[in-house]
């Protein structure tokens, strides 16, 4: 059976707009299981983002419990939380938030140096990684302005996954890229599920969710219906992409 | 209309930025004002006050005995020379001007006593307050004071004032205050005025003078005068009198008060230097975050130069409304300012408003923030539209990569912040500058501070004498040494030097006389530095004060010759010494030296060095034991108790003291017959003529100076605390709104507020510790060129306060930044996501 590492209770998260309150997630509760390549999809408005941060403990719930390997991390100071998020989470963004300043190598290692302490282990490590994801060593000396879309949001996901975590959250990671540099980076989402990575993926995208193992479709804050297939590249594409549209269509998506 | 709008947004947008420009500027209006106006004031206020009291421009003041009708003859056939008069006041200069302070202890002032008719002949005797005509009649010992005692000592009309001598206390009733042209400084001392029969009472106590008063054009050459009157009379008349003249009576009532100036300045271009640092910094800013709507305007066809002036009408309301302030306050604040000035010049001064100084300033101020501005704004037109949109390629960094991670080792923190530092080390140079006038400013202002934290010693140790506990003025025949010798032996003293009595000698070619500090050997004194070559050791060897040797050009090495009389003599001088005392310009010879130019020369008193905290009057009570009443003490013997013969002998007792002390006669003997009985008695039970001291006096000049000096740096001091805190502050704030982005990707990586705080207080620490350095280097040399051209002196520095000062600089620097970096807290990932 495999183990669940990220739960909700009764979770809910408002907002106040102009004096009212604003309900975005309400009441849900939910599990992410270790391993699991899940993709949360929805109408925009839906909550997916907001679900998405509450899970990684970036945002705080207004109500109800968030259960990260068993320790409820809803009460916990900012500060406690950013010490969570730590080791237990890695973040890639759909403008990918790289820090303009640094070269590629330097923004990799700027995430893993307030984890690890430094190391030529580490180093090789992170340059492994940019290599892997089709970096040259003369890449890794760039800045961030100097590289095309695909190629920064390369080096968002190497910067989320150096330090090992046990979630990788991922906000539309492709919603900026054009279809080729697209494919590039699903495949990396891909490969590193393959490698025993659990993803959490905000997306609303098919040919992005079809990565997915576990399809959680959302509407006005809860939780209407999930999907599950295989590891993807184990079945026919074909006939999966048919039947998540089929589901998809009737969420009504 | 629409770029009238954009400046409006910048306004509205960052309200508390704005603020601080208009704060700064309204700072830096108020003081330039002040310190024009103080500056300005500071020379009207004397000559408005003077030209009021219709005053001498001169006055001379001999010793009874030396007077010489001469020297009166002399200024009444010159023609550079009118309204000559002749008159008498006492003398109580020197430490002989004892008061009793309203906390019933004894205080010493330079004054000088007279009367109402003497008054007359030298000024117009205005009063600036005054008890009625009927009140005044009333009282038995009416004493007018000069103003000084109202604005700066703070007595009022009808309070006791005490005079001192002979151990006896001579009430007198404040009857009223009035405007002295000269004698109305601590300095050179004060005018007492009293009623005819108290004068004759006091006539007994204090040595009688005579003074030359009169007016004298600009052609007339005082050391030209005294040249004459040596050879009319064969006398050296600077040895014996006192010159007091209208242009050293307001140097030396100006002097310290230019302090102020000098620290108000630093002040206003610290705030000017921040306002226009803080303009740059903003306009930056503004444009890196407006590049967009930058690349909107100039596609719709706005010239770059149009788009610039947005930032400049933002910079006429900030920095307008800021020195409209200023100027206001400047204006209102005047009366406050004549206050001030007058305090410290203690006269009362009314002067008019300067309006149009401080509006000028204003305009200036304003002119200066707005060209600076535009400059700025001007980086506009490197952002054609194309550029624009793309957000300005040129803001990114593609150079060299800093301090790479890769290498790293230590705390991750620390080497972010250095590695951002480097990387944005040209948005650093104007907190360096700012922080390094500040630092400037703060390290002069601790100096101060530090100089007069003990009161008057810091001044006291710049005197270029020893200041000695006690005095002891010694009968003629009374051999020095050999008294010097029994008194050595006394409970409670330290050391005993002989004195020659500070003669004033003449220096060839210098219109400034020097006194003559003589010590057989210089290395018994304690209060004399020098700050080049050496003390004196042989007789054709001299020191001169630092002043002297700036203003004459004399080096070590050079040749001086000087006058007593008609001696001349030639010395080389062998060193410089500090020294404030009697204006700076003393003269340091050896017992040896000073006997080649007055061979009869014998010490006449004794210099009476105490144990530390061992109590004056004690000592005094001791002398008083073993020698009896001094001359002086014995001059006002009024009533006597006791048989006949006592009070006879009581009576001859004070007849002989003024005869000795008043009269110079050296030996008195008496044979009084009543009936068949003779009472007989000779004046060698006298042996002190006089004891005073030196450090009273000295600390009654300098004690009010020192506080209010004190009190400036301190104000100083919080003043530019404040004004770092503020810039620091809005710097922080900005870096804050600037970097917003990237503190969330940090907040997203892990990086907890604390840590962002703490990177955020690294990142200054580089510029703050570089400035603080070159901030003290700065101070340094100020500091010393302040008191070298300010006050003649040169001032020694501690390096360990000033590193102390630094140390304290770089910590309150990364305080502050830590805590305005407290936004950081409030920077939310997901609001970075959503945007």
């Amino acid at each position: 059976m495999v183990s669940s590492i990220l739960q909700t209770e009764k979770l809910c998260k408002s907002f106040s707009n102009g004096g009212m309150q604003q309900h975005v997630i309400k009441n849900l509760d939910m599990e992410i299981r270790k391993g699991d390549f899940t993709v949360i999809m929805g109408a925009s408005g839906s909550g997916k983002s907001t679900l998405l941060y509450a899970l990684s403990g970036m945002d705080k719930p207004t109500m109800g419990k968030v259960k990260f390997d068993g320790r409820e991390i809803q009460n916990l100071s900012n500060d406690e939380l950013a010490v969570f998020r730590r080791g237990n989470c890695g973040f890639v963004f759909q403008s990918v938030y790289l820090l303009e300043n640094q070269t590629v190598l330097d923004n990799v290692l700027t995430g893993a140096l307030i984890v690890q302490k430094n190391s030529p282990e580490l180093v090789s490590k992170a340059k492994d990684l940019l290599r892997k994801v089709g970096l040259s060593d003369e890449d890794m000396k760039k800045y961030p302005n100097q590289l095309s879309g695909g190629e920064a949001q390369r080096v968002g996901i190497v910067r989320a996954i150096i330090n090992d975590p046990t979630i990788l959250f991922a906000d539309e990671p492709t919603g900026q890229l054009n279809s080729a540099s697209s494919k590039d980076v699903l495949d990396i989402f891909s490969d590193i599920h393959k490698n025993g990575q659990s993803i959490v993926m905000v997306t609303h995208d098919l040919k992005t969710a079809l990565r997915a193992t576990r399809v959680i479709f959302l509407r006005d804050g809860g939780i209407v219906g999930e999907y599950e297939m295989p590891v993807y590249g184990t079945d026919d594409i074909k006939q999966r992409r048919s039947d998540l549209q089929k589901f998809l269509d009737e969420m009504g998506w | 209309m629409k770029i009238f709008r954009l400046s409006l947004f910048n306004i509205k947008k960052n309200k508390k930025e704005v603020i601080a420009i208009i704060f700064l500027t309204f700072i830096t209006v108020f003081l330039m004002g002040g310190v024009v106006t103080g500056a300005t004031k500071m020379n009207t206020a004397f000559d408005e006050s003077f030209d009021r009291t219709g005053c001498v421009t001169n006055m001379i003041v001999i010793t009874r005995e030396k007077y010489r009708d001469e020297y009166l003859g002399l200024l009444t056939d010159d023609p550079n020379v009118s309204d000559v008069k002749k008159n008498r006041m006492l003398d109580g200069m020197t430490g002989t001007g004892v008061v009793r302070d309203k906390n019933g202890e004894t205080i010493a002032y330079n004054m000088y006593l007279c009367t109402e008719k003497t008054e007359r002949q030298i000024e117009d005797f205005v009063k600036t307050e005054s008890m009625s005509e009927s009140e005044i009649a009333a009282l038995k010992h009416p004493i007018w004071l000069p103003t000084p005692f109202s604005v700066t000592l703070k007595y009022n009309i009808g309070d006791t004032f005490t005079l001192v001598s002979a151990g006896r206390d001579y009430p007198f009733t404040v009857a009223g205050f009035y405007e002295a042209g000269l004698l109305s400084s601590s300095g050179h001392g004060y005018k007492l005025i009293v009623s005819d029969e108290d004068y004759e009472l006091l006539s007994y106590n204090y040595n009688e003078r005579v003074c030359l008063s009169f007016n004298a054009s600009d052609k007339w050459d005082r050391s030209q005068y005294y040249e004459k009157c040596t050879e009319a009379t064969g006398e050296n008349i600077s040895s014996y009198c006192f010159a007091y003249y209208k242009e050293g009576e307001k140097l030396i009532e100006i002097s310290f008060l230019s302090i102020f100036i000098v620290l108000s300045s630093f002040l206003s271009i610290v705030t000017l230097v921040a306002a226009t640092f803080l303009i740059r910094r903003k306009i930056t800013n503004d444009i890196e975050d407006q590049m967009q709507q930058i690349g909107v305007l100039e596609a719709l066809g706005y010239r770059s130069g149009e788009i610039s002036l947005s930032y400049l009408y933002e910079y006429v309301f900030s920095g307008g409304s800021g020195s409209l302030l200023g100027c206001i306050a400047s204006i209102l604040f005047t009366p406050v300012m004549n206050s001030i000035v007058g305090t410290m010049m203690g006269r009362r001064y009314h002067g008019m408003t300067t309006v149009f100084g401080d509006i000028v300033i204003a305009i200036i101020v304003t002119m200066i923030i707005m060209g600076f501005a535009l400059l700025k704004a001007g980086a506009v037109k490197k952002f054609p539209p194309v550029i624009a949109f793309r957000k300005g390629i040129q803001t990114h960094h593609f150079g060299k990569n800093i301090l790479p991670l890769e290498k790293h080792s230590g705390n991750i923190n620390i080497k972010l912040a250095l590695k951002d530092f480097f990387i944005n080390y040209r948005s650093g140079i104007g907190t360096g500058i700012c922080i390094i006038i500040a630092g400037a400013a703060l390290v002069f202002a601790v100096q101060m501070l530090d100089f007069f934290k003990t009161g008057v010693n810091g001044l006291v140790s710049l005197m270029g004498c020893d200041i000695v506990e006690t005095q002891i003025e010694l009968m003629n025949g009374v051999d020095a040494k050999d008294f010097a010798d029994e008194i050595s032996q006394l409970d409670g003293v330290r050391k005993v030097l002989l004195n020659y009595g500070y003669p004033y000698i003449r220096v060839k070619n210098s219109a400034e006389d020097g006194t003559a500090i003589v010590f057989e050997d210089f290395n018994d004194s304690e209060n004399i530095f020098t700050t080049e070559g050496r003390y004196p050791e042989h007789d054709n060897e001299i020191m001169i004060s630092l002043k002297r040797a700036k203003l004459e050009g004399y080096r070590l090495g050079d040749s001086i010759t000087v006058y007593n009389d008609s001696i001349e003599k030639t010395y080389v001088i062998c060193g410089i010494v500090n020294s404030m005392m009697n204006s700076g310009y003393n003269l340091y010879l050896t017992k040896e030296g000073y006997l080649r130019l007055n061979p009869n020369a014998r010490p006449g008193s004794v210099e009476v060095y105490l144990d530390k905290d061992y109590d004056r009057k004690k000592f005094e009570d001791t002398l008083g034991e073993m020698y009896g009443s001094s001359a002086r003490d014995s001059q006002a013997v009024s009533e006597s108790d006791g048989d006949l013969e006592s009070r006879i002998r009581k009576v001859a007792d004070e007849k002989m003291a003024i005869l000795i002390s008043e009269y110079g006669v050296t030996d008195v003997d008496y044979a009084i017959y009543i009936g068949d009985e003779v009472i007989t008695g000779d004046s060698r039970k006298f042996v002190i003529k006089n004891i005073s001291s030196l450090q009273d006096l000295t600390k009654s000049q300098m004690e009010p100076i020192a506080t209010q000096i004190k009190g400036y740096s301190v104000g100083a001091l919080i003043f530019i605390a404040i004004v770092v805190g503020v810039i620091l502050y809005i710097l922080t704030v900005s870096n804050i709104r600037r970097q917003r982005q990237a503190l969330g990707i940090m907040k997203s990586m892990g990086y907890s507020s604390k840590d962002l705080m703490i990177q955020m207080s690294v990142k200054f620490m580089p510029i703050t510790v570089t400035a603080a350095i070159f901030a003290s280097i700065l101070a340094i040399f100020l500091t010393k060129a302040f008191w070298l051209y300010g006050l003649g002196i040169d001032m020694g520095y501690s390096i360990f306060l000033i590193i102390v000062v630094d140390i304290l600089l770089i910590i309150y620097c990364f305080f502050i930044t830590y805590i305005s970096s407290r936004r950081i807290k409030k920077i939310s990932v997901t609001e970075l996501m959503t945007e």
